[in-house]
């Protein structure tokens, strides 16, 4: 009898084990990730968004091309840095990173608040996003020239595989065309990212002004290529109200109690390596012949300096650019590394902010536009260029708000059209110092100040490169796209090819 | 099951079996070594009373038989030999009806428990089984009689269903405890290298308690790891390998298969592929190693076995490092002390000004000067970047004065014991590991219990609990990062004597005197390295000042029931589970070099992964007719898979040496969760028709909770057939003996891993200004994922030759992976990095040999046995993706491993630069720099492919009486390996191929170049006669890390390896007669002992990848050396 009982309770269970099989409904549940979601704030895009966009131009891998490109760092390295030493290499890390940053900013207008275009609850923030993305697509293409963008930053299920590259005229026209219309869409009272805008904290008014700075600094970015369009981009922004001082400075406050949050340039320092944190030659010079009273609080003096007795204090940048020889050669305490004080600080008192448009470049910007008359007179620009030396002189790390007289020189514009250009570039270059795409971008378009090339060959015959290279993944996985880019670019996908705004 | 039937057949043949026992009775009455037989007799009644006695008198009042006080339990002995008088070894001794089992040793001799009436069942491959009747006599001698009915050996198949082989319609290997190495493998997939026709086993380059690879019939998925399923006792083993180490570093902590204690294992079945594993559904695509292990067996008192193993290891390969020019750049040092100002100078300038001082090496992060390009080391003054004088002499032994010996020590007892109706299994078994890297140890404790009991009498109750409890410190860090030793190793100055590292932190004297580093972090009571990368490291800090331990505690449970509900009938059920708990710690103590801020940082996260597990099997057998047989079975499983990490990261540390989170700066929260289940039902059957022809038939249906409900039901069927043509046709020849010929057609596949139909958005670990920040997937999902598909059809015949003297097996296969679920790369211009999508088909086909004999065997009790088994597989991409022509598997610097379609799986793409050559391919050479022309720009080049051209092993084995010596070699031909150990020596100088023509005599070997009207570069023909310097020419080929010429780094991965080399010996039973012991065997081996063939620089081509996935094929990252293990081990029963 027993044994009849466990066989029907053997066979009930097994029967019971059959039926579990088919009860599939806690799937769905099962398989919904616990550890993310199908929705986000999009505030939170925003401020991921731009801590990125700006806190690229200042960190170890930027300054190591672009920076010493720039000439403002240099102590190339025969591995890591042989960009720097213009060998060429594909630049990945700009590409993806811009790239993603496109894609959340994408998710914002193609889901987030996709629908709400032209109500209070979107409509303002929507715009805010499109200046936002405005701003690293124009970083993207003056670095590289023509890209994929018509057919890229598209909604998941509309994703083109392969994106052809369109010309960069085409997305200058277009960037300034989505441009003007999202200022148009900024509307006070609108709902705002509130805090989690970094650069504003929701301030509408605020952002009109910094997009109309963007306008200005994207009709400059075509002086060359297409001066009509530029006079009447640069024209429209002069007309606007723009940044009109520093506190009015698209920045982003840094802290130094997180490495992950510490100002990019600081990272470089206490995470990067060690052999890339000295000065170049030229910026350190030019501080120095200048009486500039940053030299200090940019500049350490070398180690080999502050063991003399007594002390003489030495400030002494490196060629860029050294051939191997010469490099293998370089005693490094004879060097200056960044100061010491201030970016090189990790106990500086008031962290250096992550600069993304100040007041002294638009004071710069605004002296140029005068020199060619658009939008204001040639005489407006020395006063654009004083402001713009002052205000740049005052933002944080140096808070120097009363000019040295020994500098007082330096604050006067003069002579020709093309010294007083030189002039204003040069000032640009200092103020551009950690903010290296930038540097660059403002020197490749007006060539000033004049940089003298490392001595070393690299694949430039000794010049200092005119764009980057694409990506190494674009000969692989968009070749058909890449290769046509490619023809379309005078000497094909090289450093010394000139791209449209650089024609 | 097995034995149900074995026992309802045993009370059927009661009455026959006496009277054929009383008849032998009368044989072997004068046995002379009835004595022998009672001192072991007496001795184990003592083991029995000592160690067992309550638990055994406990189950011994369940017996219903061995109770007769008239007819005791009794050790019979004997020896079974063949008509021509030759000894049989491993010949099976069983008592029919019960499982009380044993087997004949290498003089053919045997002892089994049993008493009078019992019957003996003697099987033996090749030979006609006998049964014998015990008598009075307690000696007893068989003859057996060759026989071509053979094939009557049992394997395992899917399901741990057991099944005559010669019924079975797919290759199915076998490995029994015996074909296990004597000499312990830490890890058991390590096992199966060269033993088995297409399995191939590669082993991350992480020491002992590191993962292996194992890889049947070809990679089928490009994603993931192609690695078949391990089912422990009917239960799916987990062999997760959680963050394994990438080409930026990381740690290999072991698989879950280096779990299973080698000494457990009865028995191995390699299913190889869909076709024998189409009942485990999804997760047999890649094929399925089923183990077995031990249970008890029905015995007189308590079966103990002493296994005692110690081995020590020492790199198999080193690097081939010169040992003739030291630190510095064009044959020269780099800088220069003057002894005037005390200041330093480039060394040309002090040289040039007339300067008097020392030479100084100075620091630095490449070749310029660190690079051992420098003087000839002759015993020059100098003055290292420390400022610590010396004199300049090669360092020859980097490795030898780091290193340690490698030191693995096993024991383990096993117990066994019971009666018919109850038996017990138990084991402990201690492994520890003292590593190769200084202070690395692993050590790991199983303890293994298991009953099997005949609750009622028709239900049996076999339950298993299994605990593994694994300790690890300081595992070793692998591939490109500078806290592993051989990557600092290959590149540090051969004039750098690990002397001035082993002070491994920054003193004052250090601070005053060195030479370029920067202010940053030289600082007193900071990691002192040779190179001033970000990411540097000192060993000897890593191995003092930082760590890692790990701790695994795992479960493995098992209960299965069968119950014979009617003679035809039986039902089973099982239950298991894989459970385990593994905590993980890391910290680097503050003033580690690498870390964030100098102040050092740490982790700990905990991770709990529970694998359950049921199945319930219904099997019917039916008489269609006398001839026709058929079985039918019907099931269903279930499987829950369950992931959760928690943890906490902190960097930088308070207070030095509180290594707590609580003690550090910033800490982070680390989570993670992932759940799946899998539904099953299945069905299979077979029809038999007069034991010559076999039908089989099966099918599955999976229900997946990873894909959506519209896709998560799919149905596995599979077909085959298995016929003896030798039986049917009644092949009676001198030459064949015996032939099957088999064929199968078999569908499988897989479901992918969780959450991957949605795409979503993730939170990052950090604020800014209380800012949460967050980012949405890189990762296009779809919705609509289907499961992979793999169809595979395989065909073989199965045949003996010369009364059964050689045996082969021989198989062709093709099988094809469609839809397989990929995240093909997107360029990254699209915003996103990768779509997942089903796409890709992939044929594997090939060939498998197995070829068996024994060229000979002598009345006197010599013996020699071959082996060899031969794998051939050809993969080809078939499809991808519209659009889409290549998938990257991997990657490392200079090359990617890629799947392109149309060509094999696998293929290396070198993605730096290339030589320029003429049209019959000889190098251009520059005729003013002497030097070959490389490519303007990167460009992508093909450089072969990783994948063998086939694999395979080589076993001879020769017994005389009681010494066995074995030799397996372990044999892999074809395939190409990209090497970063051979980039690093290059680059910096370090190794023999450097040394040829330093002083300006290297011709590099090529046609000296023109440029022609285009200033394209062509060749004139004539060969180039300009000499050049080793460092010029050498940094044209590997100038830095990222700046090479990729074919340059290629080797050959051929090779052939002594892998296995046992000589045993069981003492003499005299010898034991005084003594408590039954049977002692001793042993001697060495693994991995040399090559006789290799081509690959400084390293071992099959353990040089720094992970067990896909993603690492054909990837060498500056790999720790494999080890060479010399062992000794001492087995001994009671």
């Amino acid at each position: 009898m027993n044994i009849m009982k466990s066989y029907i309770k053997f066979l009930f269970t097994f029967f019971l084990l059959v039926a579990l099989a088919s009860c599939t409904k806690n799937f769905e549940k099962l398989n919904t990730s616990p550890v993310s979601s199908e929705l986000m704030d999009p505030g939170i895009i925003i401020t991921q968004a731009q801590k990125d966009a700006a806190f690229t131009q200042g960190g170890e891998g930027t300054n190591i091309q672009f920076g010493s490109w720039m000439q403002h760092w240099a102590s190339g390295n025969v591995g890591v840095a042989k960009t720097s030493r213009y060998i060429q290499q594909p630049d990945n890390s700009t590409w993806s990173f811009h790239y993603s940053i496109i894609r959340n900013l994408a998710q914002i207008r193609n889901k987030l608040l996709l629908g709400k275009e032209s109500l209070p609850e979107g409509r303002s923030k929507l715009a805010i996003a499109k200046i936002i993305e405005i701003a690293v697509w124009d970083r993207l293409t003056a670095v590289y020239g023509d890209i994929p963008y018509s057919e890229s930053g598209l909604a998941e299920d509309k994703v083109i595989p392969n994106p052809k590259y369109d010309t960069q005229q085409k997305i200058y026209t277009d960037l300034i065309a989505q441009l003007d219309k999202s200022i148009g869409l900024i509307t006070i009272g609108d709902n705002t990212y509130g805090a989690a805008d970094l650069y504003y904290a929701g301030d509408l008014a605020k952002w009109k002004k910094y997009a109309y700075a963007l306008k200005l600094q994207i009709g400059m970015r075509i002086k060359k290529a297409d001066p009509v369009l530029a006079q009447k981009v640069v024209t429209e922004a002069m007309g606007a109200l723009t940044i009109s001082s520093n506190a009015e400075t698209a920045a982003i406050q840094t802290v130094t109690s997180l490495p992950a949050n510490y100002h990019p340039t600081l990272s470089q320092y206490t995470a990067g390596s060690p052999d890339l944190q000295y000065l170049a030659k030229a910026f350190v010079d030019k501080l120095v012949t200048t009486k500039d009273p940053r030299l200090t609080l940019i500049v350490a003096p070398s180690a080999n300096s502050l063991k003399t007795v007594p002390q003489v204090l030495v400030y002494r940048g490196i060629d860029v650019a050294l051939p191997d020889n010469d490099l293998a050669a370089v005693v490094r305490a004879d060097y200056s590394l960044a100061s010491l004080q201030t970016y090189f600080n990790k106990a500086i008192a008031s962290p250096i902010p992550v600069y993304v448009m100040t007041y002294a470049d638009v004071c710069f910007m605004k002296a140029e536009a005068a020199l060619e008359g658009w939008g204001a007179t040639s005489a407006q620009a020395a006063t654009f260029y004083a402001d713009g030396v002052k205000a740049a002189l005052a933002m944080n790390p140096y808070n120097i708000t009363t000019v040295p007289a020994t500098y007082a020189g330096e604050l006067v514009l003069a002579g020709t059209k093309e010294q007083q250009l030189e002039k204003i570039m040069t000032q640009r270059w200092i103020s551009l110092f950690t903010r290296s795409y930038d540097a660059y971008l403002e020197w490749r378009r007006t060539g000033y100040p004049v940089l003298i090339p490392g001595k070393n060959i690299g694949n430039t015959n000794g010049t200092i490169p005119r764009r980057s290279a694409y990506p190494s993944d674009e000969s692989i996985l968009n070749l058909v796209n890449y290769k046509e880019a490619s023809g379309r670019l005078s000497n094909g996908d090289s450093y010394t090819s000139r791209m449209w705004l650089d024609k | 099951m097995l034995s149900l039937l074995i026992f309802y057949q045993h009370l059927q043949n009661m009455k026959k079996v006496k009277d054929f026992a009383l008849s032998v009775f009368g044989l072997f009455r004068k046995s002379t070594t009835t004595k022998v037989g009672f001192l072991m007799l007496f001795v184990s009644v003592q083991c029995t009373l000592v160690n067992a006695r309550p638990f055994n008198a406990d189950i011994s009042s369940l017996s219903t038989l061995g109770k007769d006080a008239n007819n005791p339990l009794a050790d019979i002995k004997g020896k079974v030999s063949d008509d021509k008088g030759a000894p049989v070894s491993g010949a099976s001794v069983s008592i029919k009806g019960s499982s009380r089992g044993t087997t004949t040793d290498a003089t053919g001799h045997f002892s089994i428990v049993a008493q009078e009436k019992d019957v003996l069942v003697i099987s033996a491959v090749g030979f006609l089984s006998e049964m014998v009747t015990v008598g009075k006599d307690q000696e007893i001698n068989i003859v057996l009689q060759s026989t071509n009915q053979q094939l009557s050996e049992v394997v395992v198949t899917a399901l741990g269903v057991k099944r005559t082989n010669r019924s079975v319609g797919y290759s199915i290997a076998e490995l029994k405890a015996s074909d296990l190495s004597a000499g312990r493998e830490a890890n058991l997939a390590n096992e199966l290298s060269g033993k088995v026709a297409g399995v191939m086993v590669s082993r991350a380059a992480s020491g002992a308690g590191g993962s292996s690879k194992v890889v049947i019939r070809g990679l089928n998925s490009l994603q993931g790891n192609s690695q078949p399923l391990y089912v422990v006792d009917g239960v799916p083993l987990n062999n997760g390998n959680l963050d394994p180490a990438g080409r930026w570093g990381g740690t290999d902590y072991g698989d879950g298969i280096s779990n299973i204690d080698p000494s457990d294992v009865e028995n191995i079945s390699i299913l190889k592929g869909p076709n024998a594993a189409a009942l485990y559904g999804q997760q047999g695509a890649n094929g399925v190693v089923l183990i077995t292990t031990k249970s008890g067996k029905s015995r007189k008192g308590l079966g103990i076995k002493v296994t005692s193993d110690y081995a020590v290891g020492n790199a198999a390969v080193l690097p081939d490092f010169q040992d003739v020019y030291g630190q510095g750049l064009n044959g020269k040092f780099t800088h220069f002390r003057n002894s005037g100002d005390t200041k330093i100078y480039g060394y040309d300038a002090a040289i040039t000004a007339g300067y008097a001082g020392v030479a100084k090496t100075s620091a630095g992060r490449d070749r310029l000067t660190r690079g051992s390009w420098g003087p000839q080391m002759i015993g020059q003054d100098y003055e290292d970047q420390w400022g610590t004088k010396g004199k300049f002499l090669a360092q020859p032994n980097t490795f030898q004065n780091f290193f340690d010996t490698e030191t693995q020590a096993t024991n383990s007892i096993n117990l066994d014991g019971g009666n018919d109706n109850v038996n017990y299994y138990f084991s402990y078994s201690n492994f520890n590991s003292k590593g190769y890297v200084p202070t690395n140890k692993i050590n790991r404790n199983t303890f293994s219990a298991r009953t099997v009991a005949k609750i009622l009498p028709k239900m049996t109750l076999d339950v298993k609990l299994s605990y593994v409890g694994q300790t690890g410190n300081n595992r070793p860090t692998l591939s490109d990062a500078s806290d592993n030793p051989a990557y600092l190793f290959i590149s540090q100055p051969r004039s750098i004597s690990m002397k001035s590292l082993e002070s491994y932190f920054w003193t004052a004297p250090d601070i005053a005197g060195q030479l370029g580093y920067s202010s940053a972090r030289t600082i007193l009571g900071v990691e002192k390295t040779y190179a001033t990368n970000s990411s540097t490291a000192n060993p000897f800090w890593t191995t003092n000042r930082t760590g890692n331990s790990d701790k695994r505690d795992r479960i493995l449970a098992m209960a299965n029931l069968d119950y014979e509900i009617l003679p035809w009938l039986k039902a089973a059920m099982r239950v298991g589970t894989d459970f385990y708990s593994e905590q993980r710690l890391r910290y680097r103590s503050k003033f580690t070099y690498a870390s964030p801020n100098l102040n050092g940082d740490m982790s700990e996260t905990v991770t709990r992964i529970k694998d359950d597990y049921a199945d319930a099997l219904l099997t019917g057998s039916f008489d269609l007719t006398n001839d026709l047989k058929l079985s039918l079975n019907a099931g269903a499983n279930y499987q829950k898979k369950f992931l959760r990490t928690v943890g906490n990261s902190g960097s930088e540390f308070v207070v030095p040496d509180l290594v707590s989170i609580g003690n550090t700066l910033t800490k982070l929260p680390i989570f993670g969760l992932t759940e799946s289940e899998i539904q099953s039902l299945y069905g299979f059957g077979q029809f038999a028709y007069k034991n010559y022809l076999y039908l089989d038939f099966s099918a599955r249906n999976d229900w997946s909770s990873t894909l959506s409900p519209e896709n998560n039901s799919f149905f596995y069927p599979s077909i085959s057939t298995s016929f003896i043509a030798s039986d049917a046709f009644k092949i009676n020849s001198k030459i064949l003996s015996f032939l099957k010929l088999r064929s199968s057609l078999a569908q499988a596949g897989s479901s992918g891993s969780p959450y991957q139909t949605k795409g979503t958005f993730t939170l990052g670990v950090n604020t800014l200004s209380g800012q949460p920040m967050g980012g949405y997937t890189s990762v296009i999902v779809s919705p609509d994922l289907k499961n992979e598909l793999t169809t595979s059809f395989e065909a073989g015949i199965d045949a003996r030759f010369f009364d059964n003297k050689i045996s082969l097996v021989a198989t062709y296969y093709h099988a094809s992976t469609k839809n397989q679920i990929l995240d093909v790369p997107l360029p990254i211009s699209t915003t996103f990095a990768t779509k997942r999508l089903n796409a890709g088909n992939i044929d594997n086909q090939g060939i498998e040999l197995s070829l068996s004999g024994t060229p000979i065997k002598t009345n006197s009790g010599f013996r020699w046995d071959v082996t060899f088994n031969y794998a051939a597989n050809r993969n080809k991409v078939a499809s991808l993706y519209p659009g889409i022509s290549t998938f990257r598997l991997g990657d490392d610097r200079n090359i990617a491993v890629v799947a392109e379609v149309g060509k094999p799986f696998g293929a290396l793409i070198g993605t730096n630069f290339a030589w320029q050559r003429d049209a019959s391919g000889n190098r251009l050479i520059d005729p003013a720099t002497g030097l070959p022309i490389r490519s303007a720009t990167p460009v992508n080049e093909y450089l072969g492919n990783a994948m063998p051209d086939w694999i395979g092993g080589l076993s001879n084995s020769f017994k005389y009486k009681s010494i066995g010596l074995s030799v397996l070699l372990d044999i892999r031909q074809g395939g190409k390996i990209f090497s970063n150990t051979l980039r690093e020596g290059l680059t910096y100088g370090t190794i023999k191929k450097t040394l040829e023509g330093r002083d300006g005599s290297y011709i590099a070997e090529g046609v000296i170049a023109q440029k022609d009207g285009t200033g394209k570069w062509v060749s004139t023909g004539a060969a180039n006669t300009k000499g050049v310097t080793a460092q010029a020419y050498w940094n044209s080929v590997a100038a830095d890390k990222d700046n090479v010429v990729s074919s340059e780094l290629i080797n050959d991965a051929s090779y052939i390896s002594v892998r296995e080399v046992n000589l045993s010996y069981q003492l003499a039973p005299k010898l034991l007669k005084n003594t408590a012991f039954k049977k002692v065997y001793l042993g001697l081996y060495g693994r991995n002992l040399f090559y006789l063939q290799r081509f690959t620089d400084g390293y071992a081509p099959e353990a040089a990848s720094f992970n067990v996935n896909n993603s690492s094929l054909g990837l060498e990252s500056t790999s720790l050396p494999m080890l060479r293990n010399i062992g000794i081990r001492a087995t001994v029963e009671f």
